[in-house]
């Protein structure tokens, strides 16, 4: 296939041989920032370069694409807090646990525990997993879901939203794109790096349940 | 306020090429220093370990290095999309300057539209099964 964006035919067209209009320059009105003007030279395969189409009246009007570097930072920001959440009670429960536990050292060299200690310590430590867990969801799915932004996304000025009209996902979609991140991140790191191409700066999770993820 | 003189801003706008250039070759002097065919000199693929099959990129380490050494051939029989991959990536950096130099200052190195995705991901995996399967063994690391 060689022809550019099918665009509908009408009865009583003259049939173009071939040659259809040249896209729109960029595809959106200009802005500023890293938007990108004019054709490109072929990717792989055997599809010519097709920038993403003018929104046809979904009324969404465009935003630039979130930089890779924010998105990586965002998720990082939320991996710490994440990870701060939880460390009191992780931190309690260690020291609880180290402090009253027995162990003994087998004939081969290993270090086995006899006796647990305290239950107060391997509690903590499974309520440190159980709020950083809930944490993630609130913050990863439920809040990105309802306002688009997780906390980390909301200090560094980006949003996950639907392509179709800019609107948060709702807490459903958002679920679902959290689970095939997590599916995609841990078969390959592709899913993470695919924005570094992708004409609209999407990964694999945001290819699923059509979204982007645009400055705020 | 000063402006940014045409010159100026066509360096500027080369410092994106340039920073990747020197990722790249930094990448190829390691792989060409430290020789992936030395087994766990960047560690053990989690995916050959659990599986047993090569996934598509098993043998992409190996086939840079052979290319760094010039043994085309032999990066490609070790994995022939990163050869071509590499070859991809060499045109499009150049490609990348040129229209950078000319005056799209944003230019980015490489745009895939959705569909083209989605054929890459196609072919790779189509690449990952073929080279499990017998008729496919030239294909495997």
């Amino acid at each position: 296939m060689t022809d550019g964006p099918q665009y509908p035919s009408y009865p009583g067209d003259p049939q173009q041989p071939g040659q259809t209009p040249p896209p729109q320059q960029g595809g959106y009105p200009q802005q500023p920032g890293p938007q990108q003007p004019g054709t490109y030279p072929q990717g792989y395969g055997q599809q010519p370069y097709q920038p993403a189409p003018p929104p046809q009246g979904y009324g969404y009007p465009p935003h630039p694409y979130a930089g890779w570097w924010s998105r990586v930072g965002a998720t990082l920001l939320d991996s710490l807090l994440s990870f701060l959440v939880a460390l009191v009670p992780f931190v309690v429960g260690l020291v609880i646990m180290l402090s009253t536990a027995e162990t003994r050292t087998t004939f081969d060299g290993t270090e086995e525990i006899t006796d647990a200690g305290n239950p107060l310590g391997w509690i903590l430590m499974v309520l440190a997993a159980i709020i950083s867990i809930a944490f993630t969801i609130w913050n990863s799915i439920v809040r990105m879901g309802r306002t688009g932004q997780s906390l980390g996304k909301k200090w560094l000025g980006i949003k996950a939203v639907r392509e179709s009209d800019g609107q948060p996902l709702g807490v459903g979609m958002s679920f679902l794109r959290y689970i095939m991140y997590t599916i995609f991140v841990n078969a390959c790191f592709l899913d993470v790096l695919w924005p570094l191409w992708d004409a609209r700066k999407r990964t694999w999770h945001d290819m699923v349940v059509s979204s982007v993820v645009v400055r705020a | 306020m000063s402006t940014v003189s045409t010159r100026d801003a066509r360096w500027s706008a080369l410092r994106g090429p340039a920073g990747v250039a020197v990722v790249g070759l930094a990448a190829g002097v390691l792989l060409h220093v430290r020789d992936p065919h030395d087994s766990g000199s960047y560690g053990y693929c989690p995916f050959l370990l659990v599986g047993d099959r090569p996934c598509p990129g098993c043998g992409g380490l190996r086939a840079a290095n052979l290319l760094t050494n010039g043994d085309v051939v032999g990066a490609i029989s070790s994995n022939l999309l990163a050869v071509l991959l590499a070859a991809v990536l060499a045109v499009a950096w150049v490609v990348w300057v040129v229209r950078r130099w000319r005056g799209e200052r944003d230019a980015r190195m490489i745009v895939l539209s959705g569909r083209a995705g989605a054929v890459i991901i196609a072919g790779v995996v189509a690449f990952g099964l073929v080279r499990n399967l017998p008729f496919g063994a030239w294909l495997a690391p």
